[in-house]
């Protein structure tokens, strides 16, 4: 015998999807920064420089990605705004970090 | 106008200061409008997350070009590639920012969403960095002979 949940936690999914996302960020973060360590591990130590905060990006959003599902879904419940202004400005800042790193193993490495 | 009264002072927040505020745009958007439907800001960060991913991969694919491609035979063509294309993301990854910024705030003033040039930008970046690819494999395949 089924019944209906007691309690809708995520209407339309839409939190669990910004949590997909979130999780397919942290990805291709994992990914560039193994393209960089890759570099760095042949020699060109310099890169960890950029390839080291690559990959703590993708760990931290990895592992907070669940956290913030929660508090997203805990804001909607409580009426309050989802939206995350330093996050947002702390992935894009961490974003050109990276690019800068790409520019630098493109531009100083043989 | 004579007889107007002045709007109401925006809320302000006496604790984010300066370069941070700006780098943020946390004034620019708690107390401005009304709070948007939550569906919209969350489609509005995974928006954003897209553009991010579009940035990591644009650079994923500069570093590889340069690590993993033989050399062409025009000298440094690979170089132009990866330089190319991780310019393209490090504007697309200022730019996701500003965007997400400009759309949350449009959606708390319930205005529509404003237009951006970055697709165009980036549609433009692609097409060049492909057609200066096939100029070079192109001049490759024609000096292997």
């Amino acid at each position: 015998m089924t019944r209906p949940p007691e309690r809708v936690i995520d209407v339309g999914l839409q939190a669990e999807r910004t949590y997909l996302a979130w999780t397919r960020t942290g990805l291709t973060f994992a990914a560039t920064a193994v393209l960089l360590l890759r570099r760095a591990a042949l020699g060109e130590l310099w890169l960890l420089v950029f390839g080291v905060p690559a990959a703590v990006t993708a760990a931290v959003i990895l592992a907070r990605a669940q956290w913030r599902y929660r508090v997203t879904v805990a804001k909607v419940k409580q009426g309050r705004s989802a939206a995350a202004p330093r996050l947002v400005a702390a992935i894009a800042a961490a974003c050109a970090v990276v690019a800068i790193g790409g520019l630098a193993s493109v531009l100083f490495t043989r | 106008m004579s007889g107007t009264p002045d709007p109401p002072p925006e809320k302000s927040h006496p604790e984010t200061h300066g370069w941070w505020r700006w780098l943020t745009g946390w004034n620019s958007l708690e107390g401005v409008g009304e709070q948007p439907d939550y569906r919209f800001t969350l489609a509005n960060e995974r928006t954003f997350l897209a553009w991010i991913r579009t940035a990591l991969a644009l650079i994923a694919g500069g570093v590889a070009v340069v690590q993993l491609v033989p050399e062409f035979s025009v000298a440094g063509g690979r170089r132009v590639l990866g330089v190319a294309l991780i310019l393209l993301a490090i504007i697309v990854s200022g730019a996701s920012y500003r965007r997400w910024q400009r759309n949350e705030l449009a959606l708390r003033l319930n205005q529509p969403l404003p237009p951006s040039r970055l697709p165009w930008l980036v549609a433009i970046g692609l097409l060049v960095v492909a057609a200066l690819a096939l100029v070079l494999v192109l001049l490759s395949s024609g000096a292997a002979k």
